[in-house]
């Protein structure tokens, strides 16, 4: 009984071996690639181990929300920000991205960080991504590109359907979707949780021992922040005097230049303003 | 220690080993015992004092039971002390804080200490506690004859082994946590020296893989889409896809408990043990009454055997078999969380089930239905099943109306990012159902094309294991 058990156990696991095999074969010749993911972690995993698979680290990163990622690398190319590499995760807070950053062996010289959601304290969702990073199963899609999020075969499909839909696959943008121009809900700052500075605190200090420049952008968002009696919660601004950081407000520059950004939903840049955005960091040379 | 982690990853092999190591009964149990413990007390080791006393309790409780030198009021006392022990501790750690936000008014309320009305659940206790007063029914029913193995112990050395088997009973790891819940008579007989050479492992590695892809691939890819099935995010969403969101759910419960399940089995055979089967297929039952043959099929024979039949069953007329199904699926549904929506939960399911005994639905084997009546009765039941899980997701029974309400009134239209997860993973839930009801047809291909079928699908899910896990996370069955 045992010989003819295990010899059907054993079969089992050969066969999804060659299907492995078979699968990696098939997308490594057809160059068949996720894009896109069909949710929020599994887009965030291909993004996350792009990042990590890059032969060497970019000079600079933007690391921040799904804001940060429609300012996708291509807009910065021919600009002096060309060696630039984005990590905008979808619904999560730059300390994931800047988390991120630890799991190379080098770092970028300048690292971007959207001021978007700094107050936000650590979700759930955060928490499942930065132990995914520090799990075996980085190292594993380090060494087996079949476990890589980039080659699910769901996510693969997903990202064929997807760009099929909306006309052609710029990066994150659905470029079928209406742009929108105004100013969108207001949103209150909220008050800065002790634990939340302390962290970004922390961070921050390990990012200057390492040599590090951190700059704070702030990205147009389609909301209105409003000035008044929570203004002290402004944690960026906390920061950046605490730290000496730069600080470049890319909102107030849109205005400033007298041009309305347009958005996709109400909230994320589509393409043309999301190019726009680019060049206008690549023009403040920081 | 969660199945779908790197540690158990480690953990299983480690144990597997341990185990095999030596071919005495006391070694592999001694070894599975500690094994047990550790795992269930890995994140949150004070939780293993709790396992331990109830454990202590139950083996003491069944010694008692079983005492030639105990009879009479003496032994019903002991029965009723251990019911009491494991009910009280049941509704101190599940029930305490529903107890006191329905029963305590406001104003006194504010006067008791804060702790008392968030009392941690400990994971996995609803569980255990009803595998301990199965333990407890048995050993009352057996008395000093004992059942097949666990016999009342004479001397030192069978009382040491008669506690040591009814400590692995209850911690054995595959199925501490989330079932199935195993009755003592399905465990103890199976306690024995276990050999390498005797594991059966196409049937192992079959369930383990079944149980991992139903987890890791549909629950957990399904799992990000259903998020938005929350209040008041569905209130915006286009019909079409609240429909699809009810479906999607519907799926990834089913996934992630059986998968859970499956699991258990598979790990359970690996050291060669038989856990009953929880789940058959229960999304091809054609009505409500069959739908509780197939879904979580340990607690609806737990609930059967300690309620059901002890409440009368249908033994003493049709109001009284009215009223104890009502009762039983009552308190089925609150032995699923302390939430007035999990007693809504089962009461429904009681009424459904009282009105097909009334109206004679469900009577007949769906085997002997036509095909017409079967289809229709299979799509009416999985929708009156998916309504009823909306109270999993919203509790507040105003939201889930609203839910409902907005099933048909909400704007028409798609967001397809939904469509696409909700449609491609639950495909698989569906294959499965219809793996479940072709098995004959597969008979017929005879063994050789069959088993290369098998191998073939088996190997796909494998593979998808691999290459397509969603977001990794913990059971949903682990908060009941």
């Amino acid at each position: 009984m045992m010989r003819t058990t295990s010899r059907q156990a054993l079969a089992i696991l050969l066969t999804a071996l060659l299907l492995a095999v078979a699968w990696q074969a098939v997308i490594s010749v057809g160059g068949w690639r996720a894009r896109f993911g069909e949710s929020n972690y599994v887009a965030n995993r291909i993004r996350l181990e792009d990042y990590l698979l890059l032969p060497a680290a970019p000079r600079r990163v933007l690391v921040g929300s799904s804001l940060s990622g429609r300012l996708l690398p291509e807009f910065f190319a021919g600009t002096p920000l060309a060696d630039f590499a984005t990590l905008g995760l979808d619904g999560s807070i730059p300390l994931v991205g800047l988390e991120a950053l630890a799991h190379r062996p080098d770092l970028p010289s300048t690292v971007y960080v959207e001021t978007y959601l700094m107050e936000k304290p650590w979700s759930a969702n955060d928490q499942v991504l930065v132990d995914g990073l520090r799990s075996p199963g980085t190292e594993l899609a380090r060494r087996v590109p079949v476990t890589r999020a980039a080659n699910r075969p769901s996510s693969i499909l997903y990202s064929a359907v997807k760009a099929r839909r909306d006309g052609r696959g710029d990066g994150n943008i659905a470029t079928n979707q209406p742009s929108v121009t105004g100013a969108g809900p207001v949103v209150i700052p909220a008050p800065v949780v002790p634990a939340v500075l302390e962290r970004w605190r922390t961070m921050l200090a390990s990012l200057a021992q390492r040599g590090v420049r951190v700059v704070l952008i702030d990205l147009p968002s389609g909301e209105t922040r409003m000035p008044g009696p929570l203004a002290s919660a402004d944690l960026p601004g906390v920061l950046a005097g605490e730290f000496g950081l730069t600080r470049i407000d890319l909102r107030t520059e849109w205005f400033r230049r007298g041009w309305r950004p347009t958005y996709t939903d109400g909230r994320h840049l589509d393409a043309a303003s999301a190019k726009a955005t680019a060049r206008m960091l690549a023009e403040s040379k920081f | 220690m969660l199945f779908n982690s790197w540690t158990f990853a480690l953990f299983l092999p480690l144990v597997f080993a341990l185990h095999y190591a030596n071919r005495r009964a006391a070694w592999q149990v001694g070894v599975l015992i500690v094994a047990s413990f550790a795992f269930y007390g890995w994140h949150t080791p004070w939780l293993v004092v709790l396992l331990i006393l109830s454990t202590g309790v139950n083996a003491l409780a069944a010694q008692g039971l079983m005492s030639a030198h105990i009879t009479g009021t003496r032994r019903r006392g002991i029965l009723v002390a251990a019911l009491g022990f494991n009910l009280g501790a049941l509704a101190f750690f599940k029930y305490a804080g529903l107890l006191v936000r329905t029963l305590v008014p406001d104003s006194l309320r504010a006067s008791m200490p804060g702790w008392f009305a968030e009392i941690p659940l400990p994971i996995g206790i609803s569980f255990y506690t009803f595998q301990g007063i199965s333990l407890v029914m048995e050993s009352w029913r057996a008395g000093t004859a004992g059942f097949p193995g666990l016999l009342p112990p004479r001397g030192p050395r069978e009382t040491v082994w008669f506690h040591v088997r009814i400590w692995f009973f209850k911690a054995f790891f595959p199925q501490l946590i989330a079932g199935p819940i195993v009755k003592a008579g399905e465990f103890f007989h199976q306690i024995g020296p276990k050999r390498l050479s005797q594991v059966d492992w196409a049937g192992a590695v079959r369930k383990l893989i079944l149980g991992f892809f139903l987890k890791m691939v549909v629950a957990d890819n399904l799992k990000e889409a259903t998020s938005v099935l929350s209040y008041p995010q569905f209130l915006e969403l286009p019909r079409a896809n609240l429909w699809l969101l009810l479906y999607g759910f519907s799926f990834q419960i089913f996934a992630d408990f059986a998968g859970y399940s499956f699991i258990a089995m598979g790990l359970a055979r690996l050291f060669g043990y038989e856990l009953p089967l929880n789940f058959d297929h229960p999304y091809l039952s054609s009505s409500i009454t069959e739908f509780w043959r197939r879904w979580h099929l340990s607690l609806s024979s737990w609930l059967r055997e300690y309620l059901y039949i002890p409440l009368g069953g249908s033994r003493h007329g049709e109001a009284r078999t009215y009223l104890n199904l009502f009762l039983v699926m009552f308190l089925g549904g609150l032995w699923h969380g302390a939430a007035w929506s999990y007693a809504i939960w089962g009461t429904a399911h009681g009424l459904l089930l009282a009105l097909e005994r009334f109206t004679g639905v469900g009577r007949f084997p769906a085997a002997q239905l036509p095909p017409w009546r079967r289809a229709l009765g299979v799509a009416v039941t999985f929708h009156l099943v998916s309504l009823l899980w909306l109270l999993f997701q919203l509790p507040d029974i105003r939201h889930a109306a609203a839910y409902v309400r907005c099933l048909f009134t909400n704007p028409a239209g798609l967001l397809p990012q939904y469509f696409f997860v909700i449609v491609l993973f639950g495909i698989p839930v569906a294959l499965h159902h219809l793996w479940g009801a072709t098995t004959g047809w597969r008979s017929r291909l005879g063994p050789l094309w069959a088993g290369r079928i098998e191998v073939f699908a088996y190997a796909v899910l494998l593979f998808l294991i691999v290459a397509n896990a969603g977001t990794p996370g913990d059971f949903i069955y682990f908060q009941f």
